[in-house]
């Protein structure tokens, strides 16, 4: 590292030290994490990645599959009869088959097969799907499969998908937390344990904003202060550098406090431009009306035009979450559910896909569709209304960030119960998404308690069908 | 679970040297493809106990040397290796001889070599041996080196440093002035800066042993057990709360009162091994008279772990690893799944403890740890809940009365569930429910297995019943006709003339004249016969199967516990636990499955763990205290001193704290390291003794100026040429934000405060393993999820926004202001500002800057440069 003469050469540097997970400081943290020394820089990839970012639309709660990418006819048929074969167990208690009261039709050239549910999003972007019809979970418990889902394992603490984003992939942008989670209204189940870093530094944990809030300066804790602006503080920031300088030059050897003390002194300049920058990122307000327009005034409208903005800015994963509780954990009243669900949905994710399309930003960003689950094709009882929760087969898709679009992968049995043509494990999932982002699953590893972890475990193997 | 070391991510220089594979080859990872084959197929013949050949493949030198023929592998030249060669010999010379190894692998070991045979140095592929390590190895007190005549010593402990100094030709930093050593040593034994006038006491005071004193009043005043009670809380992984347990409470009520145990036991400098013994076994301690029952919180060191959903394995996995990684420096708990890979410890070791902890568990009533006081208050209290747990002892005992009934009365309705649950596998229910009324599961179960014992099937009138409930459905009331006139079974003629009287036609109504017949001969005597089944056969989940008649019972159970927490009057409890009346030898898990049981764990403390002893009594926690705190155990002290040194230093003599095993870093001065050990056993496993000795040593007391060459040579001050700045982490930062802000509440222990804002010292926060506060992560603040070797030190401008923007910190900046008197007199309060929070006088220029400022400024100047003070960096770093 060179000697600096002033705190605007210092300032300077940044591009000079980007890494981890601001874009700041990797010497800071890498000379003095314990577990690693030295490897909380960015890991080279085994080979370019498509992807550099990743959205994670979550439908939590577990939206069902046979009611919206995976048709099953048979449901019709068999309608109030039993599943001819032995019936899976269910969670709770189900009698017979429940057709679906969606309509399903073919999309684009592709011909995807999508229900009317998400009538708008296939007119557009059918060819752009991957839909993996044959994903399965371990248990049809909500806690264990969000878990699953999130962070590669149902019970223990382990670090959440975007947390291992940020430790592989550090971030692009500097003044913006690179892992942020929207969920309006109150927690998912399970709460913070979704994005959480674990053994990770906490640094890598995703940010939560509550998105139900329109007022930017609530979004994010302690972007603003109570009573002075940012006018205001640059004679104090001035200060502060002043006194740090001095600090500094009391301690001229180039040892790793000396670089923690750099890495300090920089992290409040770039606080200081944070306030402003991240306020402009919150901030819809000059977005044009014509788009607002298209992508809604709505929470879900406004979570995804603020997801383009986010990962404009170099965030690296944004999480999109239906809200807090378990949206679309639908045991009964399905019809209506899912219906207002989707339709708070379609249009958003529609609007979304086309603006990241237009940008030039679709094929370096992975959007991942899906819940923790999906629903069982037989009802629910005693209301005969609903689907109960279903592991052992269910739907999601990913579009952008290099995969097989207009495609369908896997496929459950006739029924839509059982995932029974190339089952794809959550594991896989997280394997296959890790490679379209340049990793191997099995390389990407962090050293703790004796042991090198990765979010795969000791399973995953990379679906190659999912890949254009 | 993945357990291979990180070899290719080592960094850039490695990437220079790698062979990249060949097209249409995959990379060979030695770790993840190679090592495995070698250890199951080769090793039996060609490792370290047999080396048929005298080949050897258990490590590179050995394998890369060859054997009787010479060398086996060539790297780059798969056919030009003999080792490669054999895998695909004939029948005579092929290996290995008896089950040859598939297509696919012979493949990966072609591409290995081919990829130049790539074997990291260090990898050994058999796990160490216990006499290899040296962290298992007894310490012994080491010679104290004689010292370098040109370095002056202070303690025993200088004379091993300067011996590698001198030998590396380095220089030597000169020690620190006073008041930097005096502000160092506060942080290091209080967590907080001294006051001005405590700074300018110490610099006046003239006595010889003034710095003795200063020590001993940092030691004395209760600053000194919070800050080492929460360093402590790191290794415990501390919480007060128990993560996700779905719709129970998951608040540890009186997680505090370890909390307060740790603050007492530090400010008496208790005995490290009673300290230790007390945390694993308190209540057997106090059962055998060896400890009082004030140490019962003591507990919460095993109990306050995370609860993973209440999956028992993994509480018991997360108890194993804070006592073996957190205590002893050692990973044991990668070995519940398969042999540790690189340290001595077997699964059938993992299991030995795991049946320790198996046969520990929370008592139903959490014990009290004091006599209870005397008062009309908690007579009160104790008779409101006598009340409230009479009402649920009715309930249960009426629903279990209810439940028996039922099965006599709709015994017809039984018999018929009865008969299609018959051959069934028993359900592996995640969760076991019905509607209301429906027969209950577990005594139907009863039933069934009651039904199909030999004596019931002879039975005259069971033995009836099993053979109607066996009849198809076709041909029903033909097959029950034939079957009546058999006269196989003595059965009664009533019965059987009852029913041929009701011409069944379906077993329903079989059942139901069966059922009329039976029902009043049903005896009371029975002890055996499901309908006479006790209470204490059932959990309570199986008395109460249907969410309805479960809510109510969770509602009374709740009015007890919840009055026992907070009820008017009610006395605090240890999170104990107690040993299971029976214990019992447990099981190794094959690949770690519950599901898959394979031979029996014997019941020892394993001496892998450093030292063994049988277990005889128990659970075995008892066995398992003693053991580790015997004086010859040699991890127990090693680990505490390396923390404490970590603590004094900034880095431990072994850099990775929770880790001691073959995978971590071996001791930069390993007699310095046993030296300790020793004399801490000797001085009468005292930290206090300790930390006085580093304290007052010339090593410790080392300027953070680095001398020339030091870098070059010591790049990470190994040596310890020096002392080195460090950052305060995120406690120390908060507690001396609101010391010098005036607005620190000195009240020493209690329940913890959810309030972020709360002017308490930061160790009184609660913690929420599910929902523990971003700030606090954000500042490195632990995991509670598991052991705490050492904290992460991250930069981030979340960070800096929190210290700029939050209100805390604006209040602290107030006070502050406030406390250094009349800004408008700019000189004298800039002094006391600097005084207050950096403890030192400005210079002449940072006045000149501060008053410039001020000038500048309006009237919220003041404040905004006391935040500049508080938020710079000699504030947040420590020389």
């Amino acid at each position: 590292m060179k000697q600096k003469g002033s705190i605007l050469e210092l300032v300077n540097r940044r591009g000079f030290l980007g890494a981890l997970p601001y874009g700041l400081g990797a010497t800071a943290m890498a000379l003095t994490n314990p577990a690693t020394a030295g490897d909380l820089t960015p890991h080279p990839s085994r080979f370019p990645g498509k992807a550099k970012r990743v959205v994670h639309l979550f439908m939590n709660g577990g939206p069902s599959q046979v009611d919206t990418f995976d048709p099953k006819p048979l449901l019709d048929k068999y309608h109030g009869k039993p599943v001819p074969e032995a019936s899976l167990r269910t969670e709770r208690k189900t009698a017979g088959v429940m057709r679906s009261p969606f309509k399903f039709q073919k999309y684009g050239q592709s011909g995807l097969e999508v229900s009317e549910l998400f009538h708008l999003t296939a007119t557009r972007h059918a060819d752009r799907l991957c839909v993996v019809r044959s994903m399965f979970a371990e248990v049809p418990n909500h806690e264990p499969s969000l878990m699953l889902m999130n962070t590669g394992d149902g019970r223990l603490p382990r670090p959440s998908l975007g947390s291992w984003l940020l430790y592989g992939l550090g971030t692009e942008g500097e003044n913006l937390p690179a892992f942020v989670v929207l969920c309006p209204g109150g927690l998912p189940i399970v709460g913070v344990q979704n994005w959480r870093s674990a053994f990770l530094p906490g640094a890598f944990q995703g940010v939560h904003l509550d998105t139900s809030q329109t007022d930017p300066t609530k979004l994010l804790e302690n972007l603003k202060h109570q009573k002075w602006n940012s006018n205001d503080r640059r004679e104090q920031m001035n200060l502060l550098a002043k006194l740090n300088l001095e600090h500094l030059a009391k301690h001229p050897g180039k040892d790793a406090a000396h670089a923690a003390m750099e890495a300090r002194m920089e992290s409040f300049e770039l606080a200081y431009r944070m306030q402003a920058e991240a306020l402009g990122a919150l901030d819809l307000s000059d977005e044009p009306k014509i788009l607002k327009d298209r992508y809604g005034d709505t929470i879900h409208g406004r979570q995804l035009m603020l997801t383009r903005r986010l990962l404009e800015r170099g965030v690296r994963m944004v999480q999109v979450w239906s809200g807090g509780g378990q949206p679309w954990d639908n045991h009964d009243g399905l019809d209506g559910q899912h219906r207002s669900l989707s339709r708070s949905w379609d249009q958003p994710i529609c609007a979304f896909l086309d603006d990241l399309l237009q940008r030039g930003m679709l094929e370096d960003t992975l959007v991942l569709w899906g819940g923790e689950f999906g629903r069982t094709p037989v009802a629910e009882l005693p209301g005969l209304s609903g689907r109960d929760h279903n592991h052992y087969g269910f739907s999601v898709w990913m579009a952008g960030g290099g995969v097989r679009g207009g495609t369908t992968y896997g496929a459950t049995d006739d029924f839509g119960f059982q995932a029974v043509e190339k089952p794809v494990s959550v594991h896989d999932l997280h394997a296959t998404m890790l490679h379209l982002l340049g990793f191997d699953h099995e390389k990407l590893t962090f050293r703790y308690a004796g042991r090198d972890f990765r979010l795969t475990d000791v399973h995953g193997e990379v679906v190659r069908g999912l890949l254009a | 679970m993945a357990c291979k070391p990180q070899l290719c991510w080592i960094g850039c220089a490695f990437w220079a040297t790698f062979a990249f594979p060949a097209k249409g080859e995959e990379p060979v990872d030695f770790e993840k493809h190679i090592r495995p084959l070698f250890v199951e197929h080769c090793l039996a013949c060609h490792g370290p106990k047999k080396q048929q050949a005298s080949l050897r493949l258990d490590s590179r030198n050995h394998a890369l040397t060859g054997g009787e023929s010479g060398k086996v592998i060539v790297p780059g030249k798969p056919d030009a290796s003999a080792l490669y060669q054999h895998l695909l010999s004939d029948a005579e010379k092929r290996m290995p001889p008896k089950n040859p190894l598939s297509k696919e692998q012979i493949t990966k070991i072609r591409d290995w070599i081919s990829q130049g045979a790539n074997w990291p140095k260090e990898t050994v592929v058999v796990a160490a041996k216990a006499s290899d390590l040296w962290a298992l190895k007894t310490p012994v007190s080491p010679p104290i080196p004689k010292g370098v005549a040109s370095i002056p010593c202070k303690d025993p402990i200088d004379r091993f440093i300067a011996e590698k100094i001198h030998k590396e030709g380095l220089a030597l930093a000169p020690v620190a002035d006073p008041r930097t050593l005096y502000r160092r040593a506060s942080f290091v034994l209080t967590g907080l800066p001294p006051t001005p006038e405590k700074m300018e006491a110490f610099l006046n005071d003239k006595r010889p042993d003034a710095w003795q004193w200063a020590l001993e009043e940092l030691f004395e005043g209760t600053a000194h057990s919070e800050r080492w009670a929460r360093h402590w809380m790191d290794v415990s992984r501390y919480s007060d709360t128990k993560g996700y347990v779905f719709f129970q409470d998951g608040q540890y009520p009186w997680s505090w009162a370890y909390r307060d145990w740790l603050i007492r036991a530090f400010r008496e400098d208790r005995r490290f091994d009673g300290f230790i013994k007390a945390q694993i076994a308190a209540d057997r301690l106090l059962e055998t008279g060896r400890g009082p029952v004030e140490d019962l919180p003591a507990l919460g060191f095993l109990a306050l772990g995370g609860r993973f959903m209440n999956n028992n394995h993994d509480i018991i996995d997360d108890r194993i690893d804070v006592v073996s990684r957190g205590l002893l420096g050692l990973t044991v708990t990668c070995a519940r799944c398969h042999d540790h890979k690189f340290d001595p410890v077997s699964m059938a070791d993992y299991y030995s403890l795991h049946s320790v902890f198996a046969n520990s568990v929370e008592p139903e009533v959490p014990p009290l740890f004091g006599a209870p006081p005397i008062t009309p208050e908690y007579e009160a209290f104790r008779k409101e809940l006598v009340l409230r747990e009479e009402k649920l002892v009715l309930l249960i005992r009426e629903k279990h009365q209810k439940n028996l009934s039922a099965s006599k009365e709709r015994l017809a309705e039984h018999l018929i569930v009865l008969q299609t649950l018959r051959g069934k596998p028993a359900q592996d229910d995640f969760m076991l429910l019905t509607d209301p009324n429906e027969p209950n599961p577990t005594l139907l179960k009863r039933w069934r297995v009651w039904l199909d014992s030999p004596a019931q099937k002879t039975d005259p009138i069971w033995g009836l019943w099993w053979r109607i409930e066996g009849l198809p459905p076709e041909g029903f009331a033909q097959k029950l006709a034939l079957l009546l006139q058999d006269k196989i079974i003595q059965s009664p003629k009533d019965l059987v003339a009852g029913i041929e009287k009701a011409k069944p036609n379906t077993l329903a109504e079989a059942a139901k004249a069966f059922a009329g017949f039976v029902t009043k001969t049903l005896s009371p005597q029975d002890r055996n016969a499901p309908w006479n089944t006790p209470q204490a056969a059932f959990t309570d989940l199986e008395l109460f199967p249907d969410r309805p008649s479960q809510a109510v019972l969770q509602d009374l159970r709740k009015k007890v516990e919840q009055w026992r927490i907070d009820g008017k009057g009610a006395p605090p409890r240890a999170h104990a636990l107690v040993d299971t009346p029976d214990p019992k030898p447990g099981r190794i898990y094959l690949r770690g499955n519950p599901l898959r049981p394979g031979p029996e764990a014997a019941r020892i403390i394993p001496p892998s763990i450093g030292r063994s002893m049988p277990i005889t009594s128990g659970s075995g926690r008892l066995e398992l205290a003693e053991t580790i705190t015997h004086a010859q155990h040699p991890l127990l002290v090693r680990v505490w001193v390396n923390r404490v040194w970590m603590t004094c230093f900034g880095e431990g003599l072994v850099r990775t704290p929770g880790d001691f095993g073959s995978r971590g870093e071996p001791p930069t001065h390993p007699e310095l390291l046993d030296h300790l050990a020793h004399s801490f056993i000797e001085d009468g496993w005292s930290t206090r003794r300790l930390l006085r000795r580093i304290l007052s040593s010339a090593s410790w007391a080392r300027s953070v100026q680095i001398p020339a060459g030091s870098l070059e040579k010591d790049p990470e001050n190994r040596l310890l040429s020096h002392q080195s700045s460090r950052r305060l982490d995120f406690e120390a930062l908060r507690d001396s934000m609101l010391l010098v802000s005036g607005r620190l509440n000195p009240s020493v222990s209690g329940p913890s405060s959810k309030d972020l804002n709360a002017p308490r010292r930061t160790l009184y926060l609660h913690i929420d393993r599910l929902q523990i506060p971003g700030i606090l992560r954000n500042f490195d603040f632990p995991s509670p999820d598991a052991t705490s070797p050492k904290r992460d030190q991250t930069t981030t401008p979340i960070q800096a926004l929190w210290l700029l923007n939050n209100p805390f910190g604006m209040v602290c900046a107030e006070g502050l202001a406030k406390r250094a008197g009349d800004s408008a007199k700019a000189d004298a309060w800039t002094n006391a500002l600097f005084r207050i929070a950096l403890q030192r006088p400005p210079s002449k220029e940072e006045t000149t800057t501060i008053k410039d400022f001020l000038t500048k400024q309006g009237p919220d100047g003041p404040v905004r440069a006391a935040q500049a003070l508080l938020a710079s960096n000699e504030f947040t770093f420590v020389d």
